[in-house]
């Protein structure tokens, strides 16, 4: 009898321990007892995280050798930022060097400040700081910092950490960052060992490190014999503004873009992602620059005086000379302008023309637009415009330049690609300039296996402009998001859609905005046949063929467009 | 003195069966309903746009996706800062590479959330397809001051996979609290993911 009731109990137990796990929250795993779906990818063939020395203030005495962990983590990517719609959108990108605890960073001009070099139309709204946390992954942009002291001559800044990415306030003092020593660039005697740390691609690629030795030294006029080291080591591009450190791991110059400094530098542009959010994908997302190869770094004695400036916050004033002279104010346009036809050239790495061609093998790392030019005037705004295959890879509409090549004689414009070549399309350019920055000359050209350069339109000047509003036909409600096309003239509407709606067909588009309103960027050109076609989700494509404008046609034209189901 | 025979109380077999039937019926109901109360937990309801497609928790909140967003759902039952899935799907030129994204979706982040911080990144399969994740810290924004809570931290994990001129996020945000309670049934929603 006892022994029955001891059993009972026990059973008790089990059904009470059993009613515990099944009514307790969450006490058993929900997660599948088969393989999970998310699985760490293998990581045995990278480094460990880098792992930081203590960084002491005062150096100890005799030689001192930081580690490389140590230089990594002390070398920032900064990105050019600018503020599109509320938002920082990243356009450009070089790097730099911590210089203190407290987030102050060494870095180029053209880097920080462009507008010091005499480029104020790429001045950045902000400068978006990535810190490195592991050498084999990204860096992570974590703040904002401002320019504290630029020297445009000597394309050297300084720039100090100010906040967040959402703007919050840091305090200096606690940001405890690990920075890299100052060393003597008068210390240095040719063959001593050069280490090269940067960022050659906008977030693409990781920190990359390169080694070489001081190849010698150049002299500038002002600056002394030790004006720029020379160097054997392998830098690229978005190098610019980061860190040659020595044997002992202190930093003895800045990795420094050569060249003039032109708005042509600049060209180079592979968009990356729908960065702004507005679902496309054109100019106004992130960029990747491809700058000329870097052979010299600034040498660091020449940055002392604007690191003090910076840190004693005293506003710093170049002692080396003139900077270069940014250009007049804007000037009014003279309505002379005219650009001729444009010549296609290959080009090499530094845009230099090479010779004229009819079109470009696949992969050319530079591509040239030759073209006269006269009733010009510098400081008058224009702008250029490339396409491939009809899809925009770098325009200046939305930012002008400003001319500075005189009123009448040659030019080109470049675009390059040094890190991967040109991929294989049909280019179209355009160039602008003039009262409204009217369309001045036009040209197309194929690289690689293209499908055959389109048509030029006649080199007519546009004069008539076309803009008005979509509506429903019935209700006379406004369509936003309506689109309008202007195609190529002698395209005719079947042949576009034959050709699956190419925009190499199109000479011009709008897209309607919330009332409906569109307006045509470029200027249609008298006695030219045109076909429109206006389209809206929902309705009856609407289009209009043979659409000639002669001079008795308003040159401003309005049209009022009634869509119907 | 008479002896007598204390009479023995024995059980009969029925009534030893009737007590096995007891406990075995009972031990079957509270299993069957262990089974039934997972099964309504795991609940959901397909999704699909623009050629992707999820199993999302039934009986959540279906948000007003915004951007790119085109999921958006809330658990309404939990508590401090709603449990919330989110896919995006972000077009990039075709050449694009994870690192690009990553940084880019990481300044975005950056941007849009107080307090950001990355804890951790790395790349990983989910249902044998690569992808990248970035786990992430960050503050509820709250901007109407008077009220009297404390804002909410809220943990977050990114999964970012590369499909063609694509960028497809998957999103899990959840109160510090319950980030790793609720991260099993994110799990079973990022392992339907279909694209």
């Amino acid at each position: 009898m006892k022994l029955h009731n001891n059993f009972r109990i026990w059973i008790a137990l089990v059904v009470l321990g059993l009613a515990i796990l099944a009514c307790g929250p969450n006490v058993v795993n929900t997660i599948p007892t088969d393989t999970p779906p998310v699985q760490p990818t293998p990581n045995s063939q990278n480094p460990a995280p880098v792992q930081p020395t203590p960084n002491s203030q005062n150096p100890a005495p005799g030689p001192v050798t930081v580690s490389r962990g140590d230089l990594i983590k002390a070398t920032v990517q900064i990105l050019m930022a600018y503020n599109v719609n509320g938002k920082l959108i990243p356009k450009y990108q070089g790097s730099g060097t911590i210089i203190s605890s407290t987030g102050m960073i060494l870095t180029n001009a053209h880097v920080a400040s462009p507008a010091s070099q005499g480029e104020p139309d790429i001045e950045p709204d902000a400068l978006v700081i990535g810190i490195i946390d592991q050498e084999d992954k990204p860096p992570v942009f974590s703040y904002i910092a401002k320019v504290k002291a630029v020297d445009g001559f000597l394309d050297l800044a300084v720039i100090q950490i100010t906040s967040t990415l959402d703007g919050t306030s840091v305090d200096p003092n606690s940001l405890n960052l690990p920075f890299v020593k100052l060393g003597n660039s008068d210390d240095l005697h040719v063959g001593d060992p050069i280490d090269v740390i940067g960022f050659p691609v906008i977030g693409g690629e990781t920190i990359t490190f390169t080694t070489g030795n001081v190849s010698g030294f150049t002299q500038e006029a002002n600056l002394g014999d030790r004006a720029w080291i020379k160097t054997d080591a392998a830098i690229s591009g978005g190098n610019s503004g980061g860190l040659g450190a020595s044997a002992a791991g202190f930093i003895i110059g800045v990795p420094t873009k050569l060249g003039s400094g032109a708005g042509n530098s600049y060209v180079d542009c592979r968009i990356i992602a729908d960065t702004n959010g507005d679902g496309v994908i054109d100019s106004k997302d992130t960029c990747v620059p491809a700058g000329e190869f870097l052979n010299a770094l600034r040498s660091i004695n020449l940055a002392l005086p604007l690191i003090k400036a910076a840190q004693s916050g005293v506003a710093y004033v170049s002692p080396f000379g003139e900077a270069p002279t940014p250009p007049a104010s804007p000037q009014p346009p003279s309505n002379k302008e005219t650009f001729g036809t444009i010549t296609w050239y290959s080009a090499d790495s530094s845009c230099k023309e090479q010779d004229p061609v009819s079109s470009f093998p696949s992969g050319p790392t530079a591509m040239a637009a030759a073209f006269s030019f006269s009733g010009m005037t510098d400081g008058e705004p224009w702008a250029e415009k490339w396409t491939v295959n009809g899809q925009v890879l770098y325009e200046t509409q939305s930012k002008p330049e400003t001319w500075g090549m005189g009123s009448d004689g040659n030019s080109y414009t470049c675009l390059f690609n040094n890190t991967s070549g040109m991929p294989d399309g049909n280019y179209h350019i355009e160039l602008y300039g003039g009262q409204g920055l009217a369309l001045l000359t036009q040209s197309d050209v194929v690289v690689g296996n293209g499908s055959g350069p389109v048509p030029n339109p006649p080199s007519t000047k546009g004069v008539i402009s076309l803009s008005g509003q979509v509506v429903d036909g019935d209700s006379l409600n406004p369509l936003p998001g309506a689109e309008a096309y202007v195609l190529n003239p002698g395209i005719s509407f079947d042949q576009w859609k034959t050709d699956q709606g190419a925009m190499t067909d199109v000479f011009t588009s709008a897209k309607a905005d919330d009332q409906g309103n569109f307006t045509m960027p470029d200027k249609l050109a008298l006695n030219v046949s045109y076909t429109v076609a206006f389209y809206a989700e929902g309705y009856k494509l609407k289009v209009y063929e043979n659409q000639t404008f002669d001079s008795s046609t308003a040159v401003d034209l309005q049209l009022l467009i009634k869509m119907t189901k | 003195m008479t002896a007598t025979t204390i009479p023995t109380k024995t059980n009969s077999t029925s009534q030893r069966f009737a007590d096995w039937a007891v406990i075995g019926i009972t031990v079957v109901a509270l299993l069957a309903g262990y089974l039934f109360k997972n099964s309504v937990e795991s609940r959901s309801v397909p999704f699909t746009v623009s050629g992707i497609s999820a199993q999302t928790p039934q009986g959540w909140l279906l948000n007003t996706a915004q951007g790119n967003q085109i999921l958006h759902v809330t658990d309404p039952l939990s508590s401090g800062f709603g449990t919330t899935y989110t896919i995006e799907n972000n077009p990039i030129a075709p050449d694009a590479t994870m690192d690009q994204v990553v940084g880019l979706l990481i300044l975005d982040r950056g941007q849009s959330l107080n307090s950001f911080r990355v804890l951790e990144q790395k790349k990983v399969t989910v249902s044998g397809r690569a992808a990248y994740e970035i786990g992430y810290v960050y503050v509820e924004s709250n901007p109407n001051l008077t009220h009297n809570d404390i804002p909410n931290i809220v943990r977050g994990l990114d999964y970012i996979f590369l499909n063609g001129d694509h960028a497809i996020v998957a999103t899990y945000w959840a109160d510090e609290n319950a980030f790793s309670s609720d991260l099993g049934r994110f799990q079973q929603f990022l392992g339907s993911l279909k694209f």
